[in-house]
């Protein structure tokens, strides 16, 4: 593994400048939550010669609202293509993560019981939507006709033809001849048999409870 | 005869004396609200009961999420006055509330391979009593008929999926509508990954007129100009982990992947019970041939 030349320093938020690049659009009422309740850890990484900062762009808004003077930087000494490949890849690799929702449940579930989510970007509400998805996962689809009980009934059997045939005829006298053969009115579709022709369509009928 | 025990709202525009949701609501006796904007609540009053009609809060269409920077240019859609409705009814005490476009011509039964009509409002009470027997149904709503191929073997609901056009939703729910299009998808998506189920009744259906038939209405005034590449991708921005945008027969489409949610389950209510009389049975009986236009 290859470790790029870094240096550490605590610098003044006014030395320190937002990437004008940066893509990534962050959440700085969280962040700056999370540094009120837990102080500011870890540090701002910016590029040497530029001074953009490639790690930590909404961090910093966060710290400086919450009045700080100074903040802990890591100044790496990379190329500018370097430079726009972290400033993308410290978000995206994050991205790409995903949770354990048993182990997060139980973490905030542990610190919800003394009243304390402040600080950790999770609120009850979230809490809830968690335990909601997780009481609601499953591993099979729903039996929608066990949960179906008690509802109107509903039969709904696969009718849909089982193969179709396309009839072009040379004259209007082969057509009628056609008809004529099989004894139908003439229409450009049709079912065979011809006792199940009405499926689904013109029935002057409507639905209406019974104790109507 | 069951009717719904929440209430029915129909957000309507510049559709007066054409709009069709009310007016079969009114044939099968079934009660509604039509929202209004102020400037057109004369024309309404023309066609329909005053006591039917209630008028938008401006302040909605002024504080509305449409998603993009275009502001008052174009039309903000549909979303503004369902956010309205949806206060409305938390405000009236209820508390789930049913919002539907103002096109929908009819709603019927699908049974034995034959999709007819309905009479009266059995289908909304028991679509709502059935969310009710759950813990985590945030919405619902009857599919639509082209969805419901009458010869189609189908189940009598879809879940995890999304609710277009007649939306049942449980009015506690922190969420809103946004968006200047898809609203719908929106919604139920933003449900979906909350971990609110939603349920599509393949059982009951609603026909609507196809989008642009019918004249008026809040999306007249773009999706003939603009095509439908702002639409689609304004659905991306919103979920793009979900969401693609797909070019296929001539125009733009999204897609929309919902297998995330496939086994998603329904959690049923600690009281779950199912009645002994079926209180939902429905017989046919004949009607009118429509009149041909």
């Amino acid at each position: 593994m290859r470790t790029v030349t870094q240096k550490y320093a605590l610098k003044s938020v006014d030395s320190l400048t937002q990437h004008p690049q940066n893509p990534r659009q962050g959440d700085v009422e969280s962040i700056r939550s999370s540094i009120e309740a837990n102080g500011f850890y870890g540090a701002i990484v910016s590029q040497k010669s530029s001074g953009y900062i490639l790690a930590g762009n909404h961090r910093l808004q966060a710290a400086i609202a919450s009045g700080a003077e100074r903040v802990p930087v890591i100044e790496i000494d990379c190329d500018d293509t370097t430079a726009l490949k972290i400033l993308l890849a410290d978000n995206r690799t994050n991205d790409k993560a995903s949770y354990d929702n048993d182990a997060l449940v139980a973490i905030l579930e542990s610190l919800s019981s003394a009243d304390d989510l402040e600080g950790t970007g999770y609120n009850q509400e979230d809490l809830d939507t968690l335990l909601r998805i997780l009481e609601s996962a499953g591993t099979h689809p729903i039996d929608a006709f066990e949960e179906w009980e008690g509802m109107p009934d509903f039969e709904q059997d696969d009718k849909t033809s089982t193969f179709k045939v396309s009839i072009h005829f040379k004259s209007s006298e082969d057509t009628e001849a056609f008809f004529t053969l099989i004894n139908r009115p003439k229409k450009p579709t049709m079912w065979w048999p011809v006792d199940d022709q009405h499926v689904g369509s013109d029935v002057f009928q409507k639905y209406v409870a019974e104790s109507e | 005869m069951p009717q719904p025990q929440f209430p029915l709202y129909i957000p309507s525009k510049s559709r007066a004396a054409i709009a069709t949701t009310p007016r079969f609501l009114d044939t099968i006796k079934v009660p509604y609200r039509l929202v209004v904007e102020q400037d057109q609540y004369a024309d309404y009053a023309l066609h329909f009961d005053e006591s039917k009609l209630i008028v938008l809060d401006p302040k909605y269409l002024d504080d509305y999420n449409t998603f993009d920077d275009l502001g008052n240019t174009k039309s903000k859609g549909p979303g503004a006055a369902r956010n309205f409705i949806w206060d409305h009814s938390i405000e009236e005490g209820h508390a789930w509330h049913w919002v539907m476009d103002d096109n929908i011509s009819l709603f019927a039964r699908l049974h034995k391979n034959e999709r007819i009509p309905v009479g009266d409002g059995t289908i909304f009470r028991a679509m709502e009593d059935f969310c009710l027997r759950y813990k985590n149904i945030g919405m619902a709503g009857p599919a639509y008929w082209m969805f419901a191929p009458s010869r189609s073997k189908l189940p009598p609901f879809l879940t995890g999926t999304r609710i277009y056009s007649c939306n049942l939703i449980r009015n506690d729910l922190p969420y809103r509508w946004r968006g200047r299009y898809n609203e719908d998808t929106d919604l139920s998506l933003v449900m979906l990954k909350n971990g609110w189920q939603t349920v599509e009744f393949m059982a009951f259906l609603q026909y609507k007129l196809p989008t642009q038939t019918l004249g008026g209405g809040n999306t007249e005034a773009f999706y003939n100009s603009e095509g439908t590449l702002p639409k689609s991708q304004m659905l991306v921005k919103m979920h793009p982990d979900v969401t693609r945008l797909v070019w296929r027969f001539q125009r733009w489409h999204h897609h929309v992947d919902y297998s995330s949610f496939k086994n998603m389950q329904l959690i049923r209510k600690d009281d779950y019970a199912i009645p002994e009389t079926n209180p939902y049975a429905m017989v046919k009986v004949e009607r009118k041939p429509r009149k041909s236009s």
